[in-house]
């Protein structure tokens, strides 16, 4: 009895630096071993795959907002990457535009992949309007007059001597939005976009941010949602299924990491309630 | 007579710009909606200005630190450093593809940044683990609901016990979903009262705490 209120006390009583390398153990494990967990398509990614489809069959190019920077790269770079390569692939035109300094840079890597990848033509295929702010008026200007803000796009082009801006005057000249953000830029566009000018938005955020959205996919105002790495695992599933990719990307790759990070997380909550519930833990020794 | 003025008229101008800017979302004409979107364009500028100050108060918190050699004035030296050597490089060479400033931005930025987030896990693992207690009936109704959400993340789980999968999409569509909405309901409201208290003058706070 002793032996097991003693084992008890210890598992409540681990070293932060014990509980460090197990997350670290959870996270590096998937990465040098070659399994893979396998996502299996979900209702949303679905439903947002089906509204993209449903854009995409419109005469009028996408617009997208893409606005998150290194820190949550690991989870929106993937999501992205995978519509990138089913707009492209299917000759799609693309409006991309940001709201964030910093993803400029991330976006012309992106988009100098696409270009080789895909051989796009800059103007033509695909056009980066750039940085602009402050986002809401933007979002609300754009809704009348998109050249009111981008008189010019990220290279200082004209807006005016861009083929594919041509026929692009306003938010409802495009098929749909596409706001992949790691902030609560979606928020505004849906605020600014949606409920003035009636557009299409589809989005991509964080798993953490997707509580705040499902009550505007309940009401329709978002289309389609895809929430953090396991969603974007999943669109990759589904984008190879349908011959988009020839083989799943880092969402995928980054599940595992993700699983097993919850996983080590789950025991050791169990493990302090565990010693906690057996009268036995004491918390308040070991600061986090 | 002159505080008079000076109390009445910030007054009047956020009264009747306040009526002006809810008015404008409801008016499509071109007479209402052209001077909202050249005051829209006044914040463009405004926000530079703003950059400009922040940048100051950046620089100004900094070297006091060095001055009153205050504990971590070192980090003070490398964030001072680190801002000149981007500004310079970003004015002398330039800020597009291929240039010094966005190697920079990928090869040093980048990383640090996803680093510094990444270490978030570990904080949020080590204060689960200590803090995370089923101390009362509603932390372990909570306690049930993460692991049950959290479970339902796993593709393992989804695949093999799809019971607990389903259970995890209802609590966020359902129980979570109506929690938000209420809230974000009420915040409206809130922002709403507020900003009539504001434009018919109820609240003055804005203008002061004197007011």
């Amino acid at each position: 009895m002793g032996k097991l209120a003693g084992g008890l006390k210890r598992i409540g009583q681990l070293d932060r630096r014990t509980v460090f390398v197990i997350m670290a153990v959870a996270v590096a494990l998937p990465f040098l071993t070659p399994f893979r967990f396998v996502a299996k398509p979900g209702e949303e990614t679905l439903r947002f795959d089906g509204a993209l489809e449903k854009a995409m069959a419109a005469p009028k190019p996408i617009m997208v907002s893409v606005d998150f920077g290194p820190q949550t790269m690991a989870e929106m770079e993937p999501i992205l990457l995978a519509f990138m390569h089913k707009l492209f692939r299917e000759r799609k035109k693309v409006i991309f535009l940001t709201f964030m300094p910093e993803t400029t840079a991330l976006m012309h890597r992106y988009l100098a992949d696409m270009e080789r990848r895909y051989d796009l033509k800059y103007g033509e295929d695909y056009v980066f309007l750039g940085y602009a702010t402050p986002y809401f008026m933007v979002i609300y200007a754009m809704g009348t007059s998109i050249e009111e803000y981008y008189h010019a796009d990220d290279r200082g082009i004209s807006i005016h001597d861009i083929p594919l801006m041509k026929d692009v005057k306003k938010l409802n000249d495009v098929s749909a939005v596409i706001s992949i953000a790691s902030n609560s830029m979606a928020q505004f566009w849906i605020a600014w976009g949606v409920a003035p000018f009636g557009i299409e938005l589809l989005m991509a955020c964080t798993a953490t941010q997707a509580t705040d959205y499902f009550p505007y996919l309940q009401t329709g105002q978002v289309k389609g949602l895809i929430a953090g790495g396991k969603a974007g695992a999943e669109y990759e599933a589904l984008l190879v299924e349908q011959g988009y990719m020839a083989t799943t990307g880092d969402a995928t790759r980054g599940l595992g990491s993700q699983s097993l990070a919850l996983i080590a997380i789950i025991v050791l909550i169990v493990a302090g309630n565990v010693s906690f519930l057996a009268g036995l833990g004491s918390g308040r020794r070991n600061r986090p | 007579m002159k505080s008079k003025i000076g109390y009445r008229l910030p007054f009047v101008v956020m009264s009747v710009l306040g009526v002006f800017f809810v008015a404008q979302y409801y008016i499509p004409h071109p007479s209402v909606q052209k001077p909202s979107m050249i005051m829209q364009q006044w914040k463009q500028p405004l926000g530079v200005f703003i950059l400009f100050i922040a940048a100051i108060g950046i620089i100004v918190l900094h070297v006091r630190r060095i001055r009153r050699k205050q504990r971590g004035w070192g980090y003070s030296v490398v964030t001072l450093v680190s801002m000149a050597a981007m500004v310079f490089v970003g004015m002398v060479f330039g800020v597009g593809e291929g240039t010094v400033f966005t190697d920079w931005f990928e090869y040093l930025i980048t990383p640090i940044e996803a680093t510094m987030f990444s270490l978030l896990a570990f904080f949020v693992a080590s204060a689960a683990y200590r803090a995370f207690k089923a101390r009362t009936v509603n932390a372990a109704l909570l306690l049930i609901s993460a692991f049950i959400v959290m479970l339902g993340m796993i593709p393992a789980v989804e695949n093999y016990f799809p019971p607990l999968s389903d259970a995890a999409a209802f609590l966020l569509k359902y129980p979570n979903t109506a929690a938000k909405r209420a809230i974000i309901i009420g915040v409206a409201l809130g922002a709403i009262s507020v900003a009539i208290k504001t434009i018919v003058g109820i609240d003055r706070t804005i203008l002061g705490r004197d007011r």
